[in-house]
């Protein structure tokens, strides 16, 4: 397990133009379009440090930034660093490619998730656990197979989910389950979660904060991305920090998150 | 897994020793003169000597069709019609030629026979050298042969069904020229009642540069029987432009099934012509499944004549297009009666400056009550450079019918890529994933190995087109 380190990380949105992806796929989000606008500042500085095994929780108002330091981390093409660095452990996460930093075990639970047509969850981490180093000699599919059942049962997702297309016409809160079960059963160090309490209802809120503590059990180290308190009612986090406008405005322990809860951002944010 | 069909990578080293095997072949182009050889060669009885020439005859007067792919390089004096390179048909492996028998050897034939097969036919150029029906369906009665041997064996039945009534050789240029230098392919004839529960498959096989092959297919199954017939064929990679003009006739009787299923994957140089067609008959059903892979231009549009009340046709469809490839396909459905019912599925995946075409005829009778259809076409663009068109043609003469008909065009999009990416899984197999989803209808109803297969194809045939 390795400490993540964001050091003065500004990022923009990238041109789509010159967006990473050599087949040039359009992307459904349509950056230029969207409220940002090609070349804006998303990330103006962003200074944050995740100690291994820690649990820490990023706050903020809708639109501060939270989910693009997620799928920055993960390095969305769509998003550009333009100063400073992101280190997980030996890892230069902000000089890797996605799929080199999910195998280094840093695994990102989306805000919103994509639909893949005719490709089930099983099929998608069957295909995934392959290229994960050291998942053991013994490693054996059929076994791999049995985890993604048991894991689907314990979250109380339904054996068809395990079959059909993945979250095609699921609800928020299925899709929701989804995300916390691929991240189960991929062998990860740092889990980014975002936003994954909204769209949950109560019993299934607490499924999920269950798994959660499960997953930091194992020494995983987690980063929560909330705007609410509610699922700080199972996790009690080591930090929680303020984001606002693309920067850390304010840190502090689990009772931050309570202030917050009991106030609002208003004292934060002038 | 098996291997069969997946020749593009093994082949260079194989196919060109093979290239000029041959026992007797006619000179380049076309003539009256060359079309008596063939029938000569073949041995042929004056009917069919005579139905060549009248369709080359027909050949000569029609014009090459106007819609559709460019034809225009296509050079018929060019071509070399017919190559005969063996001097019978071998009923065991150990008869074949050791050259041939490796081609076949290590596209899989042999072990998919002794394996899950119930019948095989192997073609190399011009004609069937190998097949063979385990015992059980032939005293059944199940004949399955090359159609050569047919005409030989078989003749009232030939004379009956061949090009007469299903596809005739002058509905179009290449009908003609088929009806003039067909050669080859497959003749299956499944009596009343006769289940025959294991596919049989002819696998063709086009070595020769500059060369055409057409091969005629003629399937007939009696009342209340059933049979799925698999096609597989390949051609290695050649740069002088060779032509398959295939016709297949099928006859689906009263309460019979057939199911017709082909995974095509021709070399980056083959204008892929084919004309297949399937009468169908009272609350029979037929079903089209294909795989169109490789080639240069492929025109191809099944078509099922739903003729008796109660028939049915289900045409399932994946064309692929990359660079330098348009891919014309589709599916035709004729609703002759009444409660007539048809599904068509056509998936396209066009990559790297593909172009694919869906072409479709729907049309409905006047007195077709109660007949209900519905079209479903999908296209899958990876990128943006790429073509995929829909011309879905829907022609309704009756009132009481039921009819849907939906088109898509699905892109692969960066934060799918992206999504999958952050799996652990690479760019192209990311891309690979989606495509695998997209393909997943039409794959499921094939037997493993060949979705297996399918799979496989597909993606080697779309390995490095991410630039
Ligand atoms: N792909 C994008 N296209 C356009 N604007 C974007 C895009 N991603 C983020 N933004 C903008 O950046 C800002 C931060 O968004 P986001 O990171 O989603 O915030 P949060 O997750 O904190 O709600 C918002 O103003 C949002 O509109
Ligand atoms: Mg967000």
């Amino acid at each position: 397990m390795s400490t993540l380190t964001i050091k003065n990380l500004h990022v923009r949105l990238e041109n789509p133009s010159t967006t990473g992806l050599r087949a040039g796929y359009p992307s459904t989000t349509q950056a230029a379009t969207g409220h940002g606008g090609a070349g804006n500042p998303i990330l103006n500085g962003i200074n944050l440090v995740v100690r291994r095994g820690q649990t820490c929780v990023l706050m903020g108002p809708n639109g501060s930034g939270k989910s693009t330091l997620g799928n920055t981390l993960l390095a969305n093409p769509q998003y550009k660093i333009s100063r400073g660095s992101i280190t997980f452990g030996k890892h230069m996460l902000s000089k890797m490619k996605t799929d080199e930093i999910a195998r280094a075990g840093v695994l990102l639970a989306f805000q919103n998730p994509q639909t893949v047509s005719g490709v089930s969850v099983t099929n998608l981490l069957t295909a995934a656990v392959r290229n994960f180093k050291g998942k053991g000699k013994d490693f054996k599919m059929a076994d791999f197979r049995e985890e993604i059942k048991d894991t689907a049962n314990t979250l109380k997702i339904s054996k068809d989910f395990l079959s059909c297309s993945l979250n095609e016409g699921f609800s928020g809160g299925e899709k929701k389950k989804m995300e916390i079960l691929q991240l189960s059963l991929l062998p990860a160090q740092l889990i980014v979660i975002d936003e994954i309490d909204s769209g949950l209802d109560i019993d299934a809120l607490k499924l999920v904060a269950k798994q959660i503590s499960r997953l930091r059990a194992r020494g995983v180290t987690l980063l929560i991305i909330t705007h609410y308190n509610r699922i700080l009612r199972w996790i009690k986090p080591d930090r929680v920090h303020i984001m606002h406008k693309g920067k850390i405005i304010k840190s502090g322990t689990s009772t931050l998150a309570t202030a917050i809860e009991k106030k609002g951002y208003g004292d934060y944010i002038k | 897994m098996r291997k069969h069909t997946s020749v593009i990578e093994k082949d260079q080293g194989i196919s060109a020793a093979l290239t000029d095997r041959y026992l007797f072949r006619t000179e380049r182009g076309l003539s009256r003169e060359i079309i008596e050889q063939i029938s000569e060669s073949k041995n042929e009885p004056a009917w069919m000597r005579e139905f060549r020439l009248k369709s080359y005859e027909q050949f000569l007067k029609i014009p090459l069709p106007t819609w559709g792919p460019d034809l225009s390089k296509l050079d018929f004096q060019a071509m070399r019609y017919y190559q005969k390179t063996e001097p019978a048909k071998y009923q065991s492996w150990n008869d074949v030629p050791a050259d041939i028998k490796n081609t076949f050897e290590k596209i899989g034939v042999p072990q998919a026979e002794r394996e899950f097969l119930a019948g095989v036919i192997g073609q190399y150029e011009s004609e069937g050298f190998y097949q063979n029906l385990r015992s059980k369906w032939e005293d059944k009665g199940v004949i399955f042969c090359d159609t050569d041997t047919a005409v030989q064996k078989y003749p009232e039945l030939v004379k009956k069904y061949f090009m007469t009534e299903c596809v005739k050789a002058e509905e179009h240029k290449l009908s003609a020229l088929h009806g003039a230098v067909w050669s080859g392919g497959s003749f299956l004839y499944v009596p009343k009642g006769v289940k025959v529960d294991m596919p049989l498959q002819t696998y063709f096989r086009m070595n020769a540069r500059g060369s055409g092959q057409f091969e005629h297919t003629l399937i007939i199954v009696d009342e209340g029987a059933s049979v799925h017939y698999i096609e597989g064929c390949t051609a290695p990679i050649y740069n002088t432009a060779s032509l398959h003009a295939a016709v297949v006739e099928i006859f689906v009787k009263k309460g019979a099934r057939c199911r017709y299923t082909t995974i095509q994957n021709w070399s980056k140089d083959v204008y892929n012509l084919n004309t297949k067609r399937s009468i169908v008959e009272e609350d029979g059903i037929q079903e089209w499944v294909g795989g169109s892979l490789g080639s240069k231009t492929t025109m191809l549009y099944p078509c099922s004549i739903l003729k008796g009340r109660g028939a049915r046709a289900e045409h399932l469809n994946i064309a692929v297009a990359g660079p330098g490839q348009h891919k014309d396909t589709g599916a035709k459905v004729i609703h002759c009666a009444p409660n007539t019912t048809s599904t068509i599925v056509s998936k396209s995946i066009s990559f790297g400056g593909g172009i694919s075409t869906y072409r479709g005829l729907l049309k409905i009778l006047k007195g077709a009550r109660g007949a209900a259809s519905h079209v479903q076409c999908d296209a899958l663009m990876p990128d943006n450079i790429s073509v995929s068109n829909t011309v879905p043609n829907i022609v309704v003469n009756e009132s009481d019918v039921t009819i849907g008909h939906e088109a898509k065009v699905g892109r692969i999009s960066a934060d799918q890529v992206f999504y999958l990416q952050s799996r652990g899984l690479s760019e192209q197999e990311a891309v690979n994933l989606v495509v695998q989803g997209f393909i997943e209808p039409v794959i499921k109803t094939l037997p493993l190995e060949y979705a297996v297969e399918l799979n496989r194809l597909i993606q080697l045939e779309m390995e490095g087109s991410l630039g």
